[in-house]
């Protein structure tokens, strides 16, 4: 198995924590990771004239299930990173064409098409591997997005993160040592 | 060491985007036209014969009351004609039989009804120093016919079921709505530019320096027409600016030799 080759996880040194594996991922956590994706895409469609409510649903998403554990929460940060430069982008583009229909010194040049075109490819992208990782976060896998998933990964399993999960919250003592 | 592998990511993907954006800006100006895809939708796909154009043409003139200029001056019916003939002999393999009208109305204005039908006001001969002047405006409305701009936007705006009702019936509401439409709409800023395009042209050809259109748009801004006050022509013809430009960079051929149109422009004037 890919996984059991990683070093990550049984190396003590690493500055980051092993990895969940399928088997120890429970259903409602993958359910909830799969949404973080495919509740933006319905945020997504119904802000598409004005691509606002979209990343206010993702923020809010992400604040709710983060502390839910480690494999929600990398997926729900990854899906909420990748959405923000393509929402940006779509907030130039959405910009650049009001600007066009109003202002007489701004035309429909190679900059505005290539432009255009460089938009339709980040939303295609961002459709297809978000998409991609919703599957696989509900198999229990872990997905990463080229920038953002490495991104997402050091935040979320790194030693040095410092959010406490629920489900590794430590129950309180009740057996305790004499000394 | 693996938080490098991170930036260099973004290195990466930012990388990728800019090289898409920039080499379309660099590249595709290079590729040669015959490569490059029509985006512009096939405006033949859904539209009517030159007859029915013709048909639809007569009753919206009729719906007008517009007749022969027979009220106004012979002068300027005649200059016009001038004006006129001088375009129409450079325009060859036409499908319209082009028909002008001059009506009495100061606003400055002209209209390409359908099946070659030009309607000018006397608001635009009056605003206009020269013959070329007019001549430019008159290459543009006939540049709206030719490219079949007027029964493009009836079918875009009515829908071709309708268009088609008013041929065949003639009913006097549909005639109206027509009418209406013909007059209200304006062309898309595509259409308005291809017919820029074409007036140059027109105008190359007929011995008029092409920049009697730019003349012509200055002459309205510097008159400071109020775009709202203003009928159609202004009204669908907006960023009079960038269309200024496009007529003074007009490339002529070579040989090029601008001929004056032979008329007494003050006097066409003095008798509006």
């Amino acid at each position: 198995m890919e996984e059991q080759k990683n070093p990550l996880i049984e190396n003590v040194n690493s500055p980051y924590l092993p990895l969940p594996q399928p088997d120890e991922i429970p259903e409602r956590e993958r359910e909830d990771a799969m949404g973080a994706y495919l509740m933006m895409f319905a945020a997504l469609a119904s802000s598409l004239p004005l691509p606002i409510i979209n990343l206010i649903a993702a923020v809010i998403y992400y604040y709710v299930n983060r502390r839910k554990s480690r494999f929600i929460h990398f997926h729900s940060l990854q899906s909420l990173l990748s959405q923000l430069p393509t929402t940006f982008m779509n907030w130039g583009l959405l910009y650049w064409f009001i600007m066009i229909w109003t202002k007489e010194a701004w035309t429909y040049d190679d900059y505005f098409k290539g432009y255009v075109i460089a938009v339709i490819l980040a939303n295609v992208l961002y459709i297809i591997f978000s998409l991609l990782a919703a599957v696989r976060a509900r198999k229990g896998r872990m997905y990463y997005f080229l920038f953002f998933g490495k991104l997402s990964y050091d935040m979320v399993f790194s030693k040095s993160n410092t959010l406490v999960y629920k489900g590794e919250r430590e129950a309180p003592a009740k057996n305790k040592p004499p000394f | 060491m693996n938080r490098v592998s991170i930036w260099i990511d973004l290195v990466k993907l930012l990388g990728g985007f800019a090289a898409i954006w920039v080499g379309y800006v660099l590249l595709w100006p290079m590729v040669p036209d015959e490569f490059k895809p029509d985006w512009t939708l096939d405006e033949d796909l859904v539209t009517i014969s030159i007859e029915d154009e013709e048909a639809i043409g007569d009753f919206i003139l009729e719906a007008f009351e517009i007749e022969q200029s027979e009220v106004l001056p012979a002068a300027v019916d005649s200059g016009l004609w001038v004006i006129e003939n001088r375009l129409l002999s450079q325009l060859d393999a036409t499908d319209y039989e082009y028909n002008f009208y001059i009506v009495d109305n100061p606003a400055v204005n002209a209209m390409t009804f359908p099946g070659g039908n030009i309607v000018v006001f006397t608001g635009l001969l009056e605003l206009s120093d020269t013959p070329e002047q007019v001549a430019a405006v008159l290459a543009h409305e006939i540049g709206h016919a030719e490219h079949r701009h007027v029964v493009d936007k009836l079918i875009t705006e009515l829908g071709i079921t309708f268009v088609m009702a008013v041929i065949t019936g003639g009913d006097a509401n549909l005639i109206h709505e027509l009418t209406q439409t013909v007059i209200s709409s304006v062309f898309s800023r595509n259409q308005e530019q291809e017919a820029d395009q074409f007036s140059m042209e027109l105008l190359e050809r007929s011995q008029i320096d092409p920049r009697a259109l730019a003349a012509f748009f200055r002459k309205m801004n510097r008159e400071n027409l109020d775009y709202a006050d203003e009928l159609e022509w202004v009204m669908s013809h907006p960023h009079n600016n960038s269309r200024i430009k496009a007529s003074l960079e007009y490339e002529v051929g070579e040989g090029f030799e601008s001929k004056p149109i032979d008329l007494d422009w003050d006097a066409v004037k003095a008798a509006l």
